[in-house]
């Protein structure tokens, strides 16, 4: 069963919440989905090797020859907050800093 | 001619001949549509039917009278919401993409309207494309057009949805695992998921990188064709897109399918597969064996893992992928806390459904350190396993035939909350994914409740047209 | 007294010259109006895939191979998982268990013999965007992406450096590489190139060594930055040690910042706060194959490096190590003075002529030597014409800026404007004549005693010769005659 502290963690990782009513069922949900998972501890897979036959040559990578960037019009048709030529967030307050306050 | 249940290529006829113009072909589509909406339960197969496909379809007309029609010209398709299609909306069916309008297109895209196609609107799926039922999407699910309480499958529900109940003629969809497949068998039409790298993948919202591909919906396999003739091939955007021209396959020739070999692997076809699916795939298999192919069962054990790896790998590299979503440069933003941390989790808590959010977190907890090797490390190497065992199993046969699902389409909400026994509607599927090989569901036909069943054709790599070619066959016998 | 040594490693990003980025097509520039060399790819907009520049690759092997590492056949990007407000994708495309190149060193002066840093890893990597924080009361911060898909390299030492002076010196010697190479501008001011240094001290106590807690030092903007901030942490991590005797088991790595303002690092992260990466190979991109071949190409064209370069200059031309350095900055450069001072026999002098006044004339005109037309063989000539007794040090100056001007030869000049110097004693003796009689106040001062009087009538002279008397043969007649009265 996924502890409290390993389902914080990665909930952290995640950058993600689940609330205080669901976060049973969500731990039992994911515990199921991991349990099974344990069916690939039995497979031997000493002999397998790594697959350097799908790497492609120097001659297929891009030449380093200039395009055309997004003009400012495009970038405002999607920014949620486009200000002076930024992209605008709330203010980056650390979580440090925040506590400190 | 039913404009509406015409193939694309009686409708590139018609048009070619002057019998109708592409802007009737969008108007009865697109009533059909609004017909649809009309009900008391409508399909919800498209989440936006475009305004402007009218227009496009107008423009598409004076171009065909100025005498240089593109390849596809006048033709309409529907499209997956996670393909973009600079200047309309794409959501992956999802809240946190609120408002995002595309600001480029998708190569596949590009490719279809340079050669004349038009987009009829963007289609349901489950969020970012996590799910195999179409259920979990913010639109709501799409119904099944056989029977309106049962589910579309999914992930690209909306796309064979709309194919199946002719409110498009064909569509595009896209694949992690099993995803355009698996809606095609229930919603009785073909699917094709194009073998990894067939198809540029620049300008679908990734899910699982490795295992993305974006495939084609449609009633009959020719129209498949058709569109993968103009759509595939290598694109400088995408550095994992093949070297492959798929321009001469249209229409499809017909093939001698005397002595050719077809493999049925029983860990996918028999235990747990339901009596009346079995019993459809033995017709289609004697069907087979009386044009003269050996088709034999043979065991592949690694089979058995595909769920679980494939659980392993989608979701880790899901949880990189969709880290892009955090609120601060397009889409949905929560600005109720205080710290940069506050405006992620918020954003993407609100933003992201349950089961994204499951596979987030599954995602994550395969990568971290402790859990790595374990898991995402594991699942790779016995990828690399299976991938071998299947290229050895086409040293023999030409084709590994199994049923696309292992189950009838099952009633909404029937399985929502029990993701395990929902992953596991995908162990026919998932082998060709991780494999990168092509797949096509087969429509078989009914089952006695009327829901239908699908069967499922996998071949080599790059070896789209041989599929295609064996569906052609039993398209003309079935007439389904 | 506590006896201890000190423990460095560094990591050292530099921004690679590419005329692209690293993963897309937008110009690769420093500055300009915010946000306006992004795509769909350096934005991380969804859909958008990354393709790897070529141009990239061959930097990172060019780097690798003047740093003695060994290159890797196949090489592969990963992703590292982090999320921050200028880093759009919500993870860097690095390169995590296979870099292109490992196993190098870099040898360096420290305190007059030379040690050797051992390079663990050269591997490529994205940059991330810029955070910009305005002190206004808008509570907003603003990202520009401008920055966002340059390519860079990280270059990871052993931790083999013992001084502070040692870390500068080591990252001067890369700097000089890479600038050499011209992959780079490595400007520490613009961040084109930036030096994180793992830091801690062995204490040896009792008998037995102690290590201190290593502090990842971070935002040394500056070579006296760096110099400043590590003697900083040593002396903290001495007193601290004196006070709380911790240990690297007790507390693990510590990220501190140093602020230039108060010359102290502050604590940033502690180890609990230290983030788990996940890294896994990027399913975007395929795995590169490097061919034997190109490395041989790219070898050969790295040519000899500045450091061996500069030995070799003092060594075959007896220069100074000063010019020496200053001429093996620069492959141009150096090819135009060794083109010059071939076959002659004061290269000394060759070297003075290139640096300071060769230098001093691209400086003021604004090109570099590789647009400079002036033939090497004409500054040989103008020294050989000053050797000669043929024109003076001065006149030669005026030679020089003519020649510059018209890319002339120098003895071409000479002949034309009739500068050559006059060496005939009978002619000198007229002009001498001349001036000491036209001057008679000054020969008298001359004789009153008053010294200044002999540089005035030397200045005549010089002036009615428009500057080319020997100035030798003309003091010395002049002395003659005023003697002789
Ligand atoms: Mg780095
Ligand atoms: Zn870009």
């Amino acid at each position: 069963m996924i502890d409290d502290k390993t389902l914080e963690s990665i909930l952290f990782m995640s950058k993600l919440d689940v609330d205080e009513n669901v976060r049973e069922k969500f731990r039992s949900q994911i515990d199921s989905v991991i349990t099974y998972f344990e069916i690939l501890k039995e497979v031997d897979t000493e002999s397998v090797t790594s697959s350097a036959e799908e790497a492609v040559g120097m001659d297929e990578l891009r030449m380093d020859e200039k395009k055309e960037s997004f003009s400012t019009a495009i970038l405002k048709s999607f920014a949620i907050h486009f200000m002076d030529g930024y992209f605008a967030v709330p203010r980056i307050i650390e979580k440090r800093k925040a506590e400190e306050k | 001619m039913n404009i509406i249940e015409a193939p694309l290529s009686e409708l590139k006829e018609m048009l070619d001949n002057g019998d109708i113009s592409a802007v009737e072909i969008v108007r009865a589509f697109r009533e059909n549509y609004e017909r649809d909406e009309r009900e008391e339960l409508p399909l919800n197969g498209y989440i936006e039917f475009f305004d402007d496909a009218e227009k496009a379809a107008q423009k598409s007309d004076q171009v065909r009278e100025s005498g240089d029609p593109g390849i596809l010209e006048g033709l309409p398709i529907a499209v997956k919401d996670n393909i973009l299609i600079s200047g309309h909306e794409v959501t992956c069916g999802s809240a946190i993409l609120e408002g995002f309008k595309a600001p480029y297109s998708s190569t596949v895209v590009e490719r279809l309207r340079a050669e004349g196609m038009i987009f009829l609107g963007r289609t349901n799926m489950d969020e970012f494309a996590m799910g195999s039922t179409c259920e979990y999407s913010v639109y709501g699910p799409s119904r099944n057009p056989y029977e309106r309480n049962h589910v579309t499958g999914g992930s690209s529900g909306g796309s064979a949805c709309v194919v199946s109940a002719a409110q498009a003629p064909v569509a595009l969809g896209s694949e992690t695992g099993g995803s355009v497949r698996l809606p095609a068998s229930f919603c009785g039409i073909y699917g094709l998921k194009p073998t990894y790298g067939s198809l540029s993948r620049y300008g679908l919202v990734a899910f699982g990188s490795s295992l993305d591909q974006i495939g084609i919906l449609g009633r009959v396999p020719d129209d498949i064709a058709l569109v993968l003739s103009v759509a595939g091939g290598y694109d400088p955007n995408d550095s994992t897109s093949a070297n492959v021209d798929f321009s001469g396959i249209y229409p499809l020739k017909r093939m001698k399918l005397k002595g050719k070999r077809v493999a049925i692997p029983v860990e996918i076809s028999e235990e747990g597969v339901d009596e009346e699916i079995r019993g459809k795939i033995k017709v289609f298999s004697d069907w087979l064996t009386g044009m003269g192919v050996t088709v034999e069962k043979i065991s592949l054990p690694v089979l058995k893992l595909s769920v679980a790896i494939y659980y392993i790998i989608a979701p880790a590299e899901a949880s990189s992928n969709l880290s892009r979503f955090d609120g601060i440069k397009y889409g949905f933003r929560d600005t109720t806390g205080e710290t940069l941390e506050d405006l992620y989790v918020r954003t993407r808590t609100r933003g992201f459904g349950e089961e994204v959010k499951r596979r987030i977190f599954i995602g994550n907890y395969v990568l971290s350190s402790g859990y790595y090797d374990e898991y995402y490390k594991k699942a790779m190497e016995v990828r690399r396993l299976l991938k071998g065992r299947i290229s050895e199993l086409f040293t023999k046969y030409d084709f590994i035939l199994s049923p696309t699902s292992p189950v009838l389409p099952f009633r909404i909400g029937e399985k929502v909350d029990d993701p395990l026994s929902l992953y596991l509607t995908d162990i026919c599927t998932t082998f060709a994914n991780l494999a990168s090989i092509p797949a096509l569901s087969v429509p078989l036909g009914l089952s006695k409740k009327g829901l239908p069943i699908g069967l499922q054709i996998a071949g080599n790599m790059f070896e789209e047209e041989k599929l295609l070619r064996v569906a052609k066959l039993w398209h003309e016998e079935s007439n389904f | 007294m506590v006896k201890y040594s000190v423990v460095i490693g560094c990591e050292v990003h530099v921004q690679l010259l590419t005329k692209t980025k690293a993963f897309c097509s937008c110009e690769n520039r420093f500055g300009g109006i915010p946000n306006t060399r992004v795509c769909p790819v350096c934005l991380g907009l969804p859909g958008a895939l990354p393709v790897v520049n070529r141009a990239m690759v061959e930097y990172a092997i060019k780097a690798g191979l003047a740093l003695n590492c060994k290159v890797a056949s196949v090489t592969k990007f990963d992703r590292k998982n982090y999320m921050y407000p200028d880093l759009p994708k919500g993870y860097q495309i690095s390169q995590y268990d296979i870099p292109i190149c490992y196993e190098g060193y870099l040898d360096i002066e420290s305190d007059g013999s030379t040690r050797r840093v051992r390079i663990r890893r050269l591997h490529m990597e994205e940059d991330a965007g810029k955070n910009i924080h305005l002190e206004d009361d808008s509570g907003l911060s603003y990202v520009d992406f401008n920055r966002c898909g340059t390519p860079l390299l990280e270059i990871v030492s052993e931790p083999d450096i013992t001084s502070p002076e040692e870390a500068v010196s080591y990252v001067q010697g890369l700097k000089e590489i890479m600038l050499y190479l011209e992959i780079s501008d490595c400007n520490m001011e613009e961040g084109s190139l930036r030096c994180d240094a793992n830091i801690n001290l062995h204490i040896e106590e009792g008998g037995e060594v102690f290590e201190t807690p290593i502090a990842e030092v971070k935002n040394m903007n500056s070579f006296k930055a760096m110099k400043n901030a590590l003697h900083y942490e040593v002396e903290r991590q001495l007193k601290e040690w004196r006070e709380h005797r911790y240990t690297l088991k007790d507390f693990g790595k510590i990220t501190r910042g140093y602020d230039d303002r108060t010359g102290k690092t502050i604590l940033q992260r502690s180890k609990e706060e230290e983030s788990d990466y996940r890294y896994f190979p990027e399913p975007d991109l395929k795995p590169i194959l490097i061919p034997e071949e190109l490395i041989r190409e790219i070898r050969q064209s790295i040519g000899e490096l500045p450091r061996e370069k500069r030995k070799r200059l003092i060594s075959e031309y007896g220069i100074t190590e000063k010019d020496a350095k200053i001429l093996s900055s620069s492959v141009a450069l150096s090819a135009y003075f060794e083109r010059a001072a071939k076959g002659y026999r004061e290269p000394r002098k060759i070297a003075n002529w290139v640096i300071t006044e060769l230098g001093g004339f691209l400086n003021s005109e604004g090109i570099s030597i590789e647009e400079c037309n002036l033939p090497p063989v004409y500054i040989r000539k103008l020294v050989e014409l000053i050797d000669g007794g043929k024109i003076s040090g001065k006149i030669a100056k005026d030679v020089f800026a003519e020649m510059t001007r018209t890319n002339s030869n120098p003895e071409e000049i000479v002949r034309r404007k009739g500068l050559s110097q006059i060496t005939d004693r009978e002619e000198l003796q007229r002009v001498v004549k001349g001036v000491v009689e036209g001057n008679p106040k000054s020969v008298a001062d001359f004789k009153g005693g008053k010294d200044h009087a002999f540089k005035f009538l030397m200045g005549q002279i010089m002036k009615v010769t428009r500057g080319r008397a020997n100035p030798r043969i003309a003091r010395d007649i002049l002395k003659e005659m005023l003697e002789d009265d």
